[in-house]
């Protein structure tokens, strides 16, 4: 898929911001705080109706230019020769805070994904394998969403599910906590929690041949890369669907040994919310044994293994989104990063403070010169 | 007692859900321009249903007989349950006169994000119902939406009623009928492939 033109309209210091991408790569380069990044948030927003810098990712108020009231994203976007008109605005006020449109309809959210997929690759990225908890788990969910669109309902539902027994666990309100609710909470918990874990084990047994081929070209070296998930139960052998049966009655028996503890601390110990991945270099936790320079190159891995795996999900390749990556890469991995652009068939926006950093042909970029929220296209001789 | 009688009318009905300033403020002049009796006919309407309308003392509907009609029906199944939410999912179930059984209505569903407990349904009730002497109940479908809540509620129910050796049922969701595949949500689907039957 690719996008042929993009638009947006008081987004964040984009006054009005129109901009027409090479088929191939778009190079938006300039000082911090001129608004590169804006524009790669502007299509993630496209994509996911979400942002990837505020908290919590849905909220609109800091998407919308100070002193504005709405503000509007849109673009022309092809997808396996069909070409299509997305549009998001955000409103400060009112029910709606986000209403999107394809092709001038307007469209639920739910009917609005799958017509366009991004990876955003950032530099917050290369601090996942010692990164909080909750960035690998944010990193696994987003992936597994961009392959299947439902996977976001059933977080939801779980996270609904989740919040209700914290309430009941601290008596909030008049329910009191008797235990006959606690055990509908624990079975619906279980139930939805392990089809959360079946989907995201599921996904890194897609990604691992992937991940440890991408890691020996990244690194050059021989040793075996692997991202294991730790869950909060132990996970059976099998895949399918009764395997998300057994997760499910792990995860029952699990809530149950917990509830003494669970009950003392007013909140759900285990579950798919407090798992989390890990990364092995040779069989060793790459945390604690590797070095800085291999961390990255995992994550570079890690990432290139998402896209391919995205590409042949959707039979289409994504459109990357790389904000300021160069920069923390050193010289080699980014040369080998860019040797990967080339080969793979995506379209990608790239952000950089420097257009030397971009190790692509001529050919193959359009670059823009971003300043005070406006992109020029760039007439320097590369 | 406000001297200015349309603005208190419009405030009185912007007041009610769905309707904001202006619908109230033209539902005020309509009301205005309409003859008194029809005005009247609203009003003692309005008073009718606060004063006359109370819970029937079985199945908790809301009626103006107790026990209410469908409870009096000798020709309904009293051997058939359907719990329902609220008097509305009564209304919808009866409207397509599919249901032949008993009906109780819980005034709600199990919430603790909005402090909603056992206590506060029309639990009770049912469960006096249910082991009354002479209780001929058999089959107790529950009929909750199928979202956390209403799901939540149903495992609930069953918890509580199949100890008294009951049958516990729960109404099935899926495709929805007439409807088309293709344009029915991913949820959905995946649901009814789950539930799906043998031919």
């Amino acid at each position: 898929m690719y996008v042929r033109s993009l638009w947006a309209e008081r987004f964040r210091n984009l006054r009005r911001l129109e901009l027409e991408p090479h088929p191939r790569f778009t190079v938006l380069y300039g000082d911090n705080g001129q608004g590169k990044t804006n524009i790669l948030e502007a299509l993630y927003l496209l994509a996911t109706l979400r942002s990837f810098r505020t908290s919590p990712p849905g909220a609109v108020d800091d998407l919308i230019q100070m002193g504005e009231r709405k503000a509007t994203v849109g673009a022309w976007v092809e997808r396996l020769g069909v070409e299509r008109c997305l549009r998001v605005e955000m409103s400060r006020e009112g029910p709606g805070r986000k209403q999107v449109q394809i092709d001038g309809k307007t469209a639920r959210s739910g009917a609005f994904f799958g017509g366009f997929n991004a990876v955003l690759f950032c530099p917050d990225d290369l601090r996942l394998p010692k990164g909080p908890p909750a960035q690998r788990r944010r990193f696994l969910d987003r992936a597994v969403w961009n392959t299947r669109p439902t996977y976001l309902r059933e977080v939801q539902a779980y996270e609904r599910i989740l919040r209700s027994r914290n309430a009941l666990l601290r008596g909030e309100g008049r329910t009191g906590c008797s235990s006959q609710m606690l055990e509908v909470y624990d079975e619906q918990l279980a139930a939805a929690g392990a089809v959360l874990v079946g989907r995201r084990v599921a996904y890194l047994q897609d990604l691992a041949g992937g991940f440890h081929a991408a890691f020996a070209r990244v690194s050059r070296s021989g040793l075996s890369a692997e991202v294991r998930y730790h869950a909060s139960v132990p996970l059976p052998v099998e895949q399918g669907e009764t395997a998300v049966q057994q997760i499910a009655a792990q995860l029952r028996q699990r809530l149950l040994d917990d509830r003494r503890r669970d009950l003392q601390r007013g909140f759900t110990h285990s579950g798919p919310h407090a798992d989390d991945l890990e990364f092995f270099l040779g069989g060793q936790p790459a945390a604690a044994f590797a070095s800085q320079g291999q961390l990255r190159a995992l994550v570079l891995a890690l990432k290139i293994a998402e896209i391919c795996h995205l590409h042949t999900v959707l039979g289409d390749p994504p459109v990357l989104l790389l904000d300021d990556v160069s920069s923390e890469l050193d010289p080699r991995r980014n040369a080998y990063l860019f040797e990967f652009l080339q080969e793979i068939s995506c379209q990608g926006f790239i952000t950089t403070t420097s257009p030397r950093y971009i190790l692509l042909d001529a050919a193959e970029r359009r670059d823009f010169q971003v300043h005070a929220g406006e992109a020029t296209l760039a007439n320097h001789v590369l | 007692m406000s001297g200015d009688p349309i603005g208190r009318l419009v405030r009185e009905l912007s007041k009610l859900p769905g309707v904001g300033q202006k619908t109230a403020t033209r539902l005020a002049f309509h009301l205005l321009r309409a003859p008194a009796q029809q005005v009247r006919d609203l009003a003692q309407a309005l008073l009718d249903v606060k004063e006359r309308i109370r819970l029937c003392s079985r199945c908790m509907n809301l009626t103006e007989l107790d026990p209410c009609a469908l409870c009096q029906d000798a020709r309904r199944d009293p051997h058939l349950l359907c719990v329902v939410a609220n008097p509305a999912d009564l209304l919808a179930i009866e409207r397509t006169g599919s249901f032949r059984g008993q009906y109780h209505v819980l005034h709600g569903v199990l919430s603790p994000l909005e402090g909603v407990g056992p206590d506060d349904l029309r639990l009770r009730e049912l469960l006096q119902r249910l082991q009354e002497p002479g209780a001929q109940v058999r089959e107790v479908i529950v009929a909750t939406s199928p979202n956390v809540e209403g799901e939540a509620t149903a495992l609930y129910l069953a918890r509580v009623l199949k100890p008294l050796g009951l049958c516990v049922s729960r109404i099935a969701s899926g495709l929805p009928i007439g409807g088309e595949l293709e344009y029915a949500d991913g949820i959905t689907i995946a649901r009814a492939l789950e539930v799906r039957r043998e031919m």
